[in-house]
């Protein structure tokens, strides 16, 4: 990168490809819903990821890539998705990578 | 009462929140932000744990995948070991970018940052987290009682774009 000139014109150009304004909307919609009914999703998904479009559960699975494949299959606008993992037990964070 | 800010320095405030991770764990605290890769000319809204005691921001698989395809994790910048949370060493992929955060009117001010980008296949589901390569340019205000996440940044040459 030349220049920070340059650079804040490249973030602009891909702010706008990406509709981001439009995306956080969106993509807050569907993260404050798995924040508001975390609790009764826990039941319905326990141990698994779920993947949220504004209101809409569009998938859920206990692995994460196998999860997002479907969903890059079926064609969803990844970038307005929420992605949570509904654990049942706390588990410290140190030891999910080993588990 | 006098500015503490020199002349060329400007000032920017945002607010984050706590949640939980987990049922009956502890409440943390996160902000929302937009990651930007420029390489791969993609951006993203992230909701970021604040990780003070990490040098690096980072970016985990739970919201990599849905910016990247599996493909492009191969494009990513040097492979590194890194030490995450809790002292465990995991490989990652060290990338440039921005971290952005909303302002009114649909502006963003960016922070240019380097990410550690955790490799899908290591099933982590920690958050990402924003460290302080970013939290040093201001000031982080923690609260749990309260509830207050809040950061000052001290910018003198800040990047705002409109989006």
């Amino acid at each position: 990168m030349n220049n920070l000139q340059e650079f804040t014109n490249l973030l602009k150009e891909i702010a706008t490809e990406n509709k981001l304004y439009e995306s956080t909307k969106v993509l807050s919609e569907s993260q404050e819903f798995i924040y508001a009914h975390r609790d009764e999703l826990i039941k319905q998904y326990p141990d698994q990821w779920i993947a949220v479009h504004r209101t809409d559960i569009v998938g859920h699975h206990k692995d994460l890539l196998i999860l997002v494949r479907k969903l890059r299959k079926s064609g969803m606008p990844l970038q307005n998705i929420a992605l949570e993992m509904l654990g049942l037990e706390e588990i410290p964070l140190a030891l999910q990578f080993i588990l | 009462m006098p500015s503490n800010l020199s002349s060329s320095e400007k000032k920017f405030q945002f607010q984050g929140f706590y949640r939980k991770g987990y049922p009956g764990g502890p409440e943390r605290p996160f902000i929302r932000i937009i990651v930007a890769l420029h390489r791969f000319g993609v951006s993203k809204q992230v909701d970021m744990m604040l990780d003070s005691g990490s040098d690096v921001t980072t970016l985990q698989p739970k919201d990599s995948l849905l910016m990247l395809n599996e493909s492009q994790f191969k494009l990513l910048g040097r492979t590194a070991e890194i030490e995450t949370m809790g002292g465990i060493r995991v490989k990652a992929h060290i990338e440039e970018g921005a971290v952005g955060f909303l302002l009114p009117a649909k502006r963003v001010c960016w922070i240019p940052t380097t990410f550690d980008i955790t490799d899908p296949e290591l099933r982590s589901i920690l958050p990402s987290t924003l460290g302080n390569d970013v939290l040093r340019f201001g000031t982080t205000v923690l609260n749990a009682v309260r509830r207050i996440v809040k950061i000052e940044f001290f910018l003198s040459n800040p990047l705002i774009t409109s989006i």
